[in-house]
């Protein structure tokens, strides 16, 4: 119901009251050194870029940091299954073990892998197209502006989920879908799926962005010495969107993470064969009311953590890259 | 001024046929009825597959079944569910009346939590409260709210009903009413909808606080507030009829498009507590692909979702002058 | 010789930024008198905006404020907040650069300026409304009455700057401070603008500050000019002796600047105006002067008398003597 997709706008850094304040410092430092030092002076996201790169790295490295395998069930010294009775303070099992006996936390890094994988893959793929897009309204204005940003207004506003579920069953039932989007229950599907619903906030911003540049002098006055459109693109309006494109992308990640659990939860997501995060805590299910409160809480714990830390991140990205953010709305 | 609304209207009307076609083919492709009747009633003959696809208007193009759907939809003919096979609009019916009730409740306790928290954090920017307020909204941001359902439903039902050693949950976790409950009782109706009323205001709070926050802020740095600070009146006037009146024009324009999704209920916290609103009918339904309860409800959703956008484009232009001659 | 309206003595003003102190107002100190124009001219961030912003009160509450201020005898600095507010408005006020942007978006131009007037003015609505429309009239809008009910988006950049100087003179001021209300304005809005000043004034009896970068803008309308430079007074007198006979090299840099169409090439001032973090030692104009020596490193200049017109220079009489010869 809430919109998480409108782009937030960001704390306008506080703006000097006096224009001739500015003029007073003059410091000759090179643009990424300034964004470098606007983002270092954001607490929050300095300690997420932390969290996250061990988090990261940990779940890449799995095969290496994880003590047992993703989907292996650890037998009891004596012969038997070990099953869900035990209970964290382990040493063995940092976070526990599920109802078949295969540890938590080395589920949890194998996890992250894919939850991290979808995620990213969303990201890029659906920053490509919203810019594409986004670029391209931008530049024509017009009727087509227009007519894009309407459209857009509407895929935002359909409930996401909804939408999501749809799309989700169509490859089940169709079998040209299950070869354009991917088959059901595949990585490739809700990547795609996800992308088509997330591109939208990206080409808002891109539009922006370039419609705000369209006007400024610069661009006249490359005009003005006869460069061409696809110069102008590329040299002046391309390097001032990078900026913006990134906060998108970042953002769009920790969405993705987000839908993918969601989705996967519900059991419209990943194959459960995939321990992405969402299945964990699809597994973790009915056993929370017989009191096994590690199965959802160390899960729910990591994803909370990931996303806080990617949404931070971009935070600080914004702070960064995009200092006097212009507030489009509609 | 009437031309900016004769011309949204006149947009809104091809664009709700585009969209609910689009839905019909999206949905039908997705749960193929046919496919369904027949999983349902297996025994069904030849004869009464025909029956039911004549009946339904499942014959011929994609394009001639909508406008047969169409006709039987306005004309308020819904038919049966595939499943059980029930009368479409009484379920319905009161699947939306929760879902409204649950969504305008938990809307009017998070905006108004959330645009006081944005107003405050704005106006003391960087200070305690501002941080903390900032650091609990990218929290509740973050969280998707399954996640806050299922925790919430742990500690409230379970860990403190075993702390405090009581015998029922110590708030309810599942239903409209407990089990067996028939009749109207407030009390218990309110009961049931705290923990679900959380899980959305919370979202709801985290989101409008930041959006508040940031309008706030953009126009704190104005220059027409600092004409109107040169002309001498109270702070307070300055804040209430020069920052306020400008940055809750864009709020107030998501609040519209908001509201417009509240019909549509909300598929995870609904089916998490077990509470029987229009997105939990449509997750079953989905599920079962019971397509005669599928489309009555998203036809009513995407209506509602454009009239709402129409809504805030109004308001929008109401609240700024600015864009009335556009 | 008539009473001063405003007198600053000694302003000081500083900000604390995460890179330091800025020390934006080093010390000025001026009086303006009844019916006086002073002509206010400097760079960007030779610290004229922040000086008259200070008499208006409406730094931020961070900036860091030592001096006086006196408005008719009524001290400003350090002055309760209410206090500093019923001052502003009324017996001070403002006219701001971009008339665009200095107006409230949403609300009607009429509306803006019977707000400025109940500010301090106890009458009623009625009434409020009507003086707003003669104060349109006076400004020289026509049609004052249809168009106090529109909002400021339907006006051209001129007009919305009358309205913004209606709204100034809405009480009576006797000190007006406008902040270069001409420059994001085309050069023939200009001058009506700049009519408009004058006539206001004229009617007003007011003593008015005009800001401003554009010497040409000040040759027409000053009576005294002063020149500022790095948060110091560098130069003042009356307008013609200022500009005849500039005795500043500043004062004289600028002025061989102006473009002249008889000239192949522009003659800038070299250098960049200075880092107000750390101000170079005594005069902060040394670095870009043609007549620099080591003396001007010692002690910052005072404004001294130099004939009819005040210099802080230290080297004045030898320079003079130089350029005659």
């Amino acid at each position: 119901m809430v919109d998480i997709l409108t782009p937030i706008p960001g704390d306008p850094v506080e703006a000097p009251v006096l224009e001739d304040l500015e003029d007073l410092t003059v410091e000759s430092k090179s643009p990424t050194q300034l964004a470098l030092r606007r983002y270092r002076h954001h607490r929050a996201a300095m300690i997420s870029s932390v969290v996250l790169l061990i988090i990261a790295l940990a779940c890449v490295f799995a095969t290496f940091v994880a003590p047992y395998g993703e989907n292996e069930a650890i037998k009891s010294p004596d012969g038997g299954l070990r099953n869900e009775i035990l209970v964290p303070p382990n040493s063995q099992f940092w976070f526990g073990t599920d109802s078949i006996g295969r540890d938590l936390y080395s589920r949890v890094l194998y996890g992250g892998r894919v939850s991290l994988f979808v995620g990213i893959a969303s990201a890029i793929s659906a920053g490509l197209i919203g810019t594409a897009v986004g670029a391209f309204a931008g530049f024509r204005g017009g009727k087509i502006d227009n007519g894009l940003m309407r459209f857009t207004d509407l895929v935002l506003g359909l409930p996401l989920l909804v939408i999501l579920i749809i799309m989700r069953l169509l490859p089940e039932k169709q079998p040209w879908a299950a070869t354009v989007l991917g088959e059901p229950g595949s990585k490739r599907l809700m990547v795609t799926l996800i992308t088509l619903v997330a591109w939208t906030g990206t080409a808002r911003i891109v539009r922006g962005v370039v419609l705000s540049l369209k006007e400024k002098e610069f661009v006249e006055a490359a005009r003005a010495v006869g460069a061409s459109d696809k110069r102008i693109i590329v040299r002046h309006l391309v390097p001032n969107t990078i900026g913006p494109i990134v906060v998108s992308l970042t953002f769009i990640v920790a969405l993705a993470i987000g839908l993918e659990s969601t989705l996967s939860y519900f059991g419209f997501g990943l194959s459960p064969t995939q321990s992405s995060w969402g299945n964990l805590l699809a597994d973790a299910g009915t056993n929370v009311i017989t009191g096994k409160w590690w199965l959802i809480l160390f899960p729910a714990l990591i994803l909370l953590i990931t996303i806080l830390c990617i949404n931070f991140m971009g935070d600080g990205l914004r702070d960064a890259l995009d200092p006097k953010q212009e507030q489009k709305v509609i | 001024m009437a031309r900016f609304i004769g011309r949204r209207v006149a947009w809104a009307i091809p664009v709700l046929l585009i969209v609910t076609f689009l839905t019909f083919w999206a949905v039908k492709s997705a749960t193929d009825p046919v496919q369904s009747f027949l999983r349902i009633n297996t025994r069904a003959t030849p004869e009464m597959v025909e029956e039911y696809k004549v009946k339904h208007g499942l014959i011929g193009s994609t394009p001639e079944q909508y406008v047969h759907w169409l006709g039987n939809f306005v004309t308020l003919e819904w038919g049966n569910s595939i499943k059980g096979n029930r009368p479409v609009w009484p379920d319905l019916k009161a699947a939306m009346v929760n879902s409204l009730v649950l969504g305008l409740t938990a809307s009017f306790v998070g905006i108004t939590i959330g645009l006081g928290i944005g107003i405050l954090s704005a106006l003391r920017q960087y200070s305690k409260f501002d941080t903390a307020a900032t650091g609990a909204a990218f929290v509740g941001i973050s969280m998707p709210p399954f996640v806050s359902a299922v925790l919430l439903q742990v500690f409230f039902a379970i860990m403190i009903t075993s702390w405090l050693n009581l015998d029922k949950p110590f708030l309810p976790v599942a239903g409209i009413y407990p089990p067996g409950q028939t009749e109207f009782d407030l009390w218990l109706r309110m009961k049931h909808m705290i923990l679900p009323v959380t899980v959305v205001a919370i979202q709801i709070i985290a989101v409008y606080s930041r959006y508040m926050r940031a309008s706030l802020l953009d126009v704190k740095g104005s220059d027409y507030m600092r004409t109107a600070r040169a002309k001498g009146i109270s702070e307070r006037k300055v804040i209430m009829h020069h920052a306020l009146r400008n940055a809750m024009i864009p709020v107030v324009t998501v609040a519209a498009i908001d509201f417009g999704a509240i019909v549509g209920g909300l598929i995870i916290t609904e089916r998490i507590f077990e509470f029987r609103g229009t997105g939990d009918y449509l997750l079953t339904a989905l599920g079962n692909g019971d397509f005669p309860q599928i489309m009555p409800l998203m036809f009513i959703i995407v209506s509602s979702i454009i009239i709402f956008n129409l809504i805030a484009d109004l308001a929008y232009a109401w609240l700024d002058p600015r864009i009335r001659l556009g | 010789m008539t009473l001063p309206v405003l007198s600053v003595r000694d302003l000081h003003v500083s900000f604390p930024t995460p890179d330091g102190l800025v020390q934006a107002v080093r010390g000025v100190s001026f009086d303006i008198a009844q019916h006086e124009l002073l002509g206010v001219v400097g760079e960007s961030g030779s610290g004229k905006s922040v000086t008259f912003l200070a008499v208006m009160g409406l730094l931020p509450k961070r900036a860091i404020i030592t001096g006086s201020i006196r408005v008719g005898g009524q001290e400003l600095v350090g002055a309760p907040d209410d206090e500093v507010r019923k001052v502003r408005g009324k017996r001070v006020a403002m006219i701001f650069q971009d008339p665009l942007t200095a107006l409230n978006p949403v609300h009607r131009v009429g509306a803006q300026v019977v707000e400025m007037i109940l500010a301090h003015q106890d009458i009623s609505d009625d009434a409020a409304n009507a003086k707003a429309v003669e104060l349109l009239d006076l400004v020289g809008i026509p049609q004052p009455d249809v168009r106090a009910r529109q909002y400021p988006h339907e006006f051209s950049g001129g007009m919305r700057q009358r309205v913004v100087i209606a709204m100034a003179i809405a009480n009576s001021p006797e000190i007006l401070i406008a902040d270069e209300p001409t420059t994001a304005l085309d050069t023939t809005v200009q001058a009506q603008i700049l009519d408009v000043v004058q006539n206001v004034q004229h009617e007003l009896g007011a003593a008015v500050a005009f800001i401003t970068h554009d010497l040409g803008v000040v040759a027409r309308i000053a009576d005294r000019v002063q020149v500022m430079y790095a948060g110091r007074v560098t130069e003042r007198g009356e307008a013609h002796d200022i500009f005849l006979r500039p005795t500043h090299p500043y004062t004289r840099g600028l002025l061989t600047s102006l473009p002249d169409a008889n000239l192949d090439r522009l003659i800038p001032i070299p250098g960049a105006p200075p880092n107000m973090l750390r101000p170079p030692s005594g005069c902060a104009f040394r670095i870009r002067c043609p007549y620099a020596a080591d003396v001007c490193a010692g002690e910052i200049p005072e404004l001294k008398p130099f004939g009819a017109i005040e210099t802080a220079c230290v080297r004045v009489e030898e320079i003079a003597a130089e350029v005659s010869a």
